[in-house]
C-alpha cells in the first residue's frame, strides 16, 4: 500500500523503509510482509474465483458447453487448492502478520527473515500451480484431495502440484513457528496468555495445527510421487499397498485443516463483535477452552470423510460419536457470541454486518455438518452436491466473511484511510444474497441425488444448477465492489480518526492510526483484561 | 435454516415446471433407504429448531439492543450457569440424535441372509455386474449419444445404460464390490446404498427393493475423465420375470459368444469392431478418430493405426507403456473383439490397411508377448 | 520480553517437530498395517500359523469363496466350489483352479480378503496358494487346495464369511 511511503523522516537505521521493489522483494518488516501476503491472497482469490465460475457456467445447463470433462476436473482440483492453500491460509497468515504484534505489544514478528522467506516461497508455488495448466496433459485432475491411485494416474501436472504442495508446506510451517514464538516470547509486560485477544489465541492454536499436520501432507504426496515415478506401492494393492491408506493418511491432514480455516475466523468474529456491541466478549475463558478443544478434537475425527470406504460398523460409530463431539464446543462459541450482542448497544458499520453474517451462515454450515456426521445419513449424502453446500457454508460464508470483516475492521489501522462505509455495506449485501443464491440450491440438489465434481448432469438437476450458476457470477461480480472499494480508498479515502471504532479497546487502537512502520521498538508496561482488552498503557515507542 | 430466499427466487425466476423439482431425498424403496429418510427428516427438524431458538435471540438483540434505539451496554461478561446450560444441552440433543442413528448404521451393516450375491466392479468408466450364483456376467456402459445434443437412447439423459442390472423384487441381494482401476462408488439414492469400490478390495452392501421399477444412480467417487459418464441402472422385477430375464440372458450370453476360430471378411469385422469401437474405446479416443490433442492420442492418420499391425495388437493387448491412461484390454476384451476393433481402427477415419487382423492373430500375439 | 536466544531454541523445536511429524506420516504405513492385521480391517498379505483341529466341532459357519484378477495378469482363478457350510474349528478344503490363458511364463500371487473383515484373523490357514507367489508355464492349469479352520472364537454374530482372492501379477517379476 504505496500511500504510507515516505521514508524520509525516518531513523536511518538498518531496518528503515527502502524504497521501491526492494521494499517489497527484501521486506522484513512484518506490516510490509502482512500486506504482501493479504494482496497475494487476494490475487489468489481472484484466480480461484475465476475458475469456480468457469465451473459454474459449464454447469449452468445440461450438455457441455465450454469444456471437455477432463479440463472441467482440472478446474474443479486447482480451485480447491488454491482457494485452500493460496487463498484462505496466507490470508489468514497475512492478518496475523499485521496484526499479532500490535494486538500483544510486540516491535515484529520474532524471526523477520524467514518471514520474508515464508512469503517469497508462494508466488513460485503458485506459478507451478498455474502453469500446470499448460503443460501436457493438463493440471492436477484428481480432486484438491488428491485421492490414490486415481492421483497416480494423470500427466506432470500431478508433479507440478506436489511441489507446489511441498513449497506451500514449507511456506506454511515456517509461518506458523513464526506465529507460535512470537506470540509466546514477544507478548509485551501484562499481557499474559489469559488476557491475550481472541485472535492471538486462534492464531497461535491454529499455527501448533499447521505445524502438526502441513508436514504430514507433505508425506503423504511424497508417497504418491513414489508410486509415481520410482516404482512404490504404498497405494497399489497389487504390489501389498492400500489405496485406502491414502485417505486415512490424507485425512488426518485433511480435517485439523479444515479447522486451520475456521478457528482463525472465531478469533477475528470473537475482536469485531465486542467492538460493535460495545461490551466485553462473553465467556473469554470458555472460548479459548472451546477452540483448544475443538483443535484437539479435530485430530480425532478424520474417518467421517470416509464412511463410504467400507469401514467396520464398530469404527463408524467411533468417528460419529466423535465427530459430533465437536458440536459441543463450536456451538458454546456461537451462544457465547449471540450473549457479547445481547444487551449491547450495536452499531452496524461493515465489519459487524460481516461478523453477523458470519455467526449466521457458518451456524448453517456447522448444523448441515452434524446431518453429516450421522454416519447412516452421511452414506446417501457423502461425495454429493449436499456436502459442497455443506463446505462452502463453512468456507465461504466462514472464512472468507471473516477476512472481510477483518479487513474492514482494521483497514483504518493498516491504511490510515476510512473505507467507503455505503460501498462497504453493499458488497456486504450483494455478497450475502448472491452466496445463498448460490450455495443454498445444493443442499437440494445433493439430497435429490446429484454427485460432485460431475461436468454434465441428469435433466432434473437443471434448475437448481442454473440458480446456482446465476447466483455465482453475481457473487464474483460483488467482490469487484470490495476490490474498487480498497484500491480508491487507499488512494483517496477520508484521513482514519485515531479511533475510528469507539467501542475498540485492544492494544492496537492504542498506538496512531495508521500504525508506525516501527511501532513498540521498546516494549511497552500493560495492564489487560480478558479478550486483550487495554486497561493501561505506559511507554511503548514508535517510528 | 432460511430456505425463504431461494425459494422465493425459485418462484420468480423459474418456469412453473420447476415446483417438480426435488427438494428432499429420492422417495426410498428399502428399508434402509426409508430408516436414512425418517432419520434425516427428524436430524432436519432438530436443526431447524435450534436455528430458529438461537437466532430468534440473536435478532431480537440486533433489534433491540441497537445503539440507534438508545440502548445502552451492559457490561457483563460471564455467567456460570447459563455457560453450563448450554453445554449441557446440546450434549443431551446430541445422545437423543445418536441413539436413532447407531440402529440404521447396524441395520446398514447386516449383510447376511441374503438370497442371491452379485459382484460389482468399476472400470474407467462402466460397470460389470457379476451374478455369482447363475454364472451371468455382463458390463454396463453408458448408452445416451455424447454427441453434444441432449439426445437420449429413450431412458433419462445421463441415467441410462445399456445393459441394467436386473434383480427380484423383495429378494435381499448382497454385493461384493471392487475395481479394477481407481476408485468407484456404486450409489443408488432410492436404496440408500453407497459403497465404494476398491481396486484389490473386496467391499460389500446390500439392498432389499419392496417394489418393482427402474432405480438410476450415478458413480459418487471421482475416478478420472469420465466419472460424470457410469451411471448406474437397476431394474427390480417381479419374481417370474426375473426367472424368465435370466434364461433369456444366459441364452443371449451364449449365442453371443463368439467362436474364436473364425475366419472374419472384411467388412464383417469393420461392422462388429465398430461395435466394440463405441463400447470401450469412443471415451477417449472420440467418434471421429481425433481423440484429445495432449492426453488422448489420434487414430485417424495415427501413427499406430496406420503403422506395423503387431505394435498395434501389443498396444492394445497390454496397454500404453509411455500413458497410463491407455489400458490393457487383454483382460477385458475377447479375441474376437480385439481383433475386430484394431481392423475398424485400421479402415475407418481414412484410415486405408484393407486387411483383417483375426482373433487367431491376438491368440498368437497373446502368447508371443514379452 | 524473550532474548533472541530464547527465540532459536523455540524455532528449532518447532522444526524437529514439524520434521518428526513429517516422518510420523511415514510411520502410518507400518502403522496402519498393523492395525489392520490386529483388527482385521484390509487383511494384507498374512499367513497362518498352524492350528489343530478341534475333535468337538463348533457352531455352523457358511463360507463363501471368490477371486478376482487384476489387471495385467492374464489369468483365471475359480473356486471349484462357491459356498460350503462348515463348522466353527474343523478343517475345511476347497480347490482353486488357476489357468494361464497366455502363451508366457507368468508369476503371480494372491492375497485372501475377508469379508466381513473382523472374520480375517479367525480363519487360519494350513495350506494356501497364496502363501508364495505362483508362476506358471504358458497354458498351464493347475488346481490348488486352501485348507483352513475357522477358530472356535469367532464372534457370534458372524455366520458367513466371504474368503475373496485378490490376484496379483507381481510387477517386475515376469521373467
Amino acid at each position: 500500500m504505496a500511500t504510507v511511503e515516505d521514508s524520509a523522516h525516518l531513523p536511518h537505521d538498518a531496518h528503515g523503509k527502502p524504497g521501491g521493489w526492494a521494499r517489497w522483494v527484501y521486506a522484513t518488516n512484518h506490516k510490509d510482509i502482512g500486506t504482501l501476503y493479504l494482496w497475494f491472497a487476494f490475487a489468489m482469490f481472484i484466480s480461484g474465483g475465476v475458475m469456480a465460475l468457469a465451473i459454474r457456467a459449464e454447469l449452468f445447463m445440461p450438455g457441455l458447453q465450454f469444456w471437455q470433462p477432463e479440463l472441467f476436473n482440472q478446474l474443479t482440483t486447482l480451485h480447491g487448492l488454491v482457494m485452500v492453500f493460496g487463498a484462505i491460509m496466507p490470508a489468514f497468515t497475512g492478518l496475523a502478520n499485521w496484526m499479532l504484534p500490535l494486538m500483544i505489544g510486540a516491535p515484529d514478528m520474532a524471526f523477520a527473515r524467514m518471514n520474508n522467506w515464508s512469503f517469497w516461497l508462494l508466488p513460485p508455488a503458485a506459478l507451478l500451480l498455474m502453469l500446470s495448466f499448460w503443460v501436457p496433459g493438463g493440471a492436477a485432475a484428481a480432486g484438491w484431495t488428491l485421492y490414490a491411485p486415481l492421483s497416480t494416474q494423470g500427466g506432470m501436472g500431478m508433479d507440478l502440484t506436489i511441489f507446489a504442495i511441498h513449497i506451500l508446506g514449507v511456506s506454511s510451517v515456517m509461518g506458523a513457528i513464526n506465529i507460535v514464538v512470537t506470540v509466546l516470547n514477544l507478548r509485551a509486560p501484562g499481557m499474559g496468555l489469559m488476557q491475550m485477544p481472541m485472535f492471538a489465541w486462534a492464531s497461535l492454536i491454529t499455527a501448533y495445527l499447521i505445524i502438526a499436520v502441513m508436514p504430514v501432507l507433505a508425506g503423504v504426496v511424497t508417497m504418491v510421487l513414489t508410486d509415481r515415478h520410482f516404482g512404490t506401492h504404498f497405494f497399489n494393492a497389487a504390489g501389498g499397498g492400500d489405496p485406502v491408506m491414502y485417505q486415512h493418511i490424507f485425512w488426518f491432514f485433511g480435517h485439523p485443516e479444515v479447522y486451520i480455516m475456521a478457528l482463525p475466523a472465531f478469533g477475528i468474529v470473537s475482536q469485531v463483535i465486542p467492538t460493535f456491541a460495545r461490551k466485553p466478549l462473553f465467556g473469554y475463558a470458555s472460548m479459548v477452552y472451546a477452540t483448544a478443544s475443538i483443535a484437539i478434537l479435530s485430530f480425532m475425527v478424520w474417518a467421517h470423510h470416509m464412511f463410504t470406504t467400507g469401514m467396520p460398523a464398530t469404527a463408524q460409530l467411533f468417528f460419529m460419536y466423535a465427530t459430533m463431539l465437536i458440536a459441543v464446543p463450536t456451538g458454546v462459541k456461537v451462544f457465547n457470541w449471540v450473549a457479547t450482542m445481547w444487551e449491547g448497544s450495536m452499531t452496524f458499520e461493515t465489519p459487524m454486518l460481516f461478523a453477523i453474517g458470519f455467526v449466521m451462515l457458518f451456524t448453517i454450515g456447522g448444523l448441515s455438518g452434524v446431518i453429516l456426521s450421522v454416519a447412516a445419513v452421511d452414506v446417501q449424502l457423502q461425495d454429493s452436491y449436499y456436502v459442497v453446500a455443506h463446505f462452502h457454508y463453512v468456507l465461504v460464508a466462514g472464512a472468507l466473511f471473516s477476512l472481510f470483516a477483518a479487513v474492514y475492521y482494521w483497514f483504518p489501522k493498516m491504511t490510515g484511510k476510512m473505507y467507503s462505509e455505503g460501498l462497504g455495506k453493499l458488497h456486504f449485501w450483494w455478497s450475502l444474497l448472491w452466496f445463498n443464491v448460490t450455495f443454498f440450491p445444493m443442499h437440494f440438489l445433493g439430497l435429490a441425488g446429484m454427485p460432485r465434481r460431475i461436468p454434465d448432469y441428469a435433466l432434473q438437476f437443471t434448475d437448481f444448477n442454473a440458480i446456482s450458476s446465476v447466483g455465482a457470477m453475481m457473487f464474483g461480480l460483488g467482490q469487484l465492489i470490495f476490490f474498487y472499494n480498497m484500491v480508491r480508498s487507499i488512494r483517496h479515502g477520508k484521513e482514519a480518526p485515531q479511533l475510528p471504532w469507539e467501542g475498540a479497546n485492544t492494544l492496537e487502537w492504542k498506538i496512531p492510526t495508521p500504525a508506525p512502520y516501527h511501532s513498540f521498538v521498546e516494549a511497552p508496561e500493560l495492564k489487560a483484561g480478558d479478550n486483550g482488552v487495554i486497561l493501561s498503557m505506559q511507554g511503548g515507542e514508535h517510528h | 435454516m432460511p430456505p425463504v430466499l431461494p425459494v422465493l427466487l425459485l418462484a420468480v425466476l423459474a418456469p412453473p415446471a420447476v415446483l417438480a423439482n426435488q427438494l428432499n431425498l429420492q422417495t426410498p424403496v428399502t428399508s434402509v433407504a426409508r430408516d436414512v429418510y425418517d432419520l434425516h427428516t427428524l436430524l432436519l427438524y432438530i436443526t431447524i429448531a435450534i436455528v430458529v431458538a438461537v437466532f430468534g435471540v440473536m435478532f431480537y438483540a440486533i433489534v433491540r439492543h441497537r445503539k440507534s434505539a438508545g440502548h445502552q451496554a451492559k457490561q457483563f461478561h460471564e455467567n456460570t450457569t447459563v455457560e453450563v446450560i448450554w453445554t449441557v444441552v446440546p450434549l443431551l440433543i446430541l445422545v437423543g440424535m445418536a441413539w436413532p442413528a447407531t440402529r440404521v448404521v447396524l441395520a446398514q451393516k447386516q449383510t447376511r441372509g441374503e438370497d442371491m450375491t452379485v459382484k460389482v466392479t468399476g472400470y474407467q468408466w462402466k460397470w460389470q455386474y457379476d451374478y455369482l450364483d447363475d454364472g451371468v456376467a455382463f458390463m454396463s456402459h453408458l448408452s445416451t449419444p455424447r454427441d453434444g445434443t441432449l439426445k437420449t437412447a429413450g431412458g433419462p439423459y445421463l441415467l441410462e445404460v445399456d445393459e441394467p442390472l436386473v434383480v427380484p423384487v423383495g429378494q435381499k441381494v448382497r454385493l461384493l464390490l471392487t475395481a479394477n482401476d481407481v476408485i468407484h462408488s456404486w450409489w443408488v439414492p432410492a436404496f440408500g446404498v453407497k459403497q465404494d469400490a476398491i481396486p484389490g478390495f473386496v467391499r460389500e452392501a446390500w439392498f432389499k427393493a419392496d417394489k418393482p421399477g427402474t432405480y438410476r444412480g450415478q458413480c459418487a467417487e471421482l475416478c478420472g475423465k469420465d466419472h460424470g459418464y457410469m451411471p448406474i441402472v437397476v431394474e427390480v422385477k417381479p419374481e417370474a420375470e426375473y426367472a424368465r430375464w435370466l434364461t433369456a440372458k444366459k441364452a443371449q450370453l451364449a449365442a453371443q459368444a463368439d467362436d474364436p476360430a473364425k475366419v472374419w471378411k472384411l467388412d464383417e469385422a469393420v461392422r462388429r469392431g465398430e461395435e466394440v469401437y463405441r463400447k470401450n474405446c469412443v471415451a477417449c479416443h472420440m467418434e471421429d478418430g481425433k481423440g484429445v490433442p495432449g492426453t488422448f492420442p489420434a487414430l485417424a492418420g495415427g501413427a499406430i493405426t496406420t503403422g506395423p499391425v503387431a505394435a498395434h495388437i501389443d498396444i492394445v493387448l497390454n496397454g500404453s507403456r509411455k500413458n497410463a491412461a491407455m489400458a490393457a484390454w487383454g483382460k477385458q476384451l475377447s479375441d474376437t473383439e480385439i481383433a475386430t476393433v484394431i481392423t475398424y481402427e485400421r479402415n475407418a477415419w481414412g484410415n486405408r490397411d484393407g486387411k483383417v487382423v483375426q482373433p487367431k492373430d491376438i491368440k498368437a500375439a497373446r502368447g508371443g508377448q514379452a | 520480553m524473550a532474548s533472541r536466544t530464547d527465540n532459536r531454541i523455540l524455532l528449532r523445536k518447532f522444526l524437529l517437530i514439524a520434521l518428526l511429524m513429517f516422518g510420523f506420516a511415514w510411520a502410518l504405513v507400518p502403522l496402519y498395517r498393523v492395525i489392520c492385521e490386529v483388527t482385521g480391517i484390509n487383511q494384507l498379505v498374512k499367513a497362518g500359523d498352524a492350528p489343530e483341529e478341534n475333535p468337538v466341532a463348533g457352531v455352523p459357519v457358511t463360507l463363501d469363496f471368490d477371486a478376482t484378477v487384476q489387471p495385467g495378469l492374464p489369468w483365471q482363478v475359480v473356486p471349484l466350489v462357491r459356498r460350503v457350510e462348515g463348522r466353527t474349528g474343523e478343517f475345511i478344503r476347497v480347490d482353486y483352479e488357476i489357468t494361464n490363458r497366455s502363451d508366457r511364463r507368468v508369476i503371480g500371487q494372491a492375497v485372501p480378503r475377508y469379508l466381513p473383515a473382523a472374520a480375517g484373523p479367525h480363519v487360519q490357514k494350513l495350506d494356501c496358494f497364496c502363501f508364495k507367489e505362483q508362476a506358471f508355464e504358458p497354458g498351464e492349469t493347475r488346481r490348488f487346495p486352501v485348507v483352513f479352520v475357522v477358530d472356535k472364537a469367532l464372534p457370534s454374530e458372524i455366520g458367513r464369511i466371504t474368503l475373496a482372492y485378490s490376484v496379483f501379477s507381481l510387477p517386475g517379476r515376469e521373467p
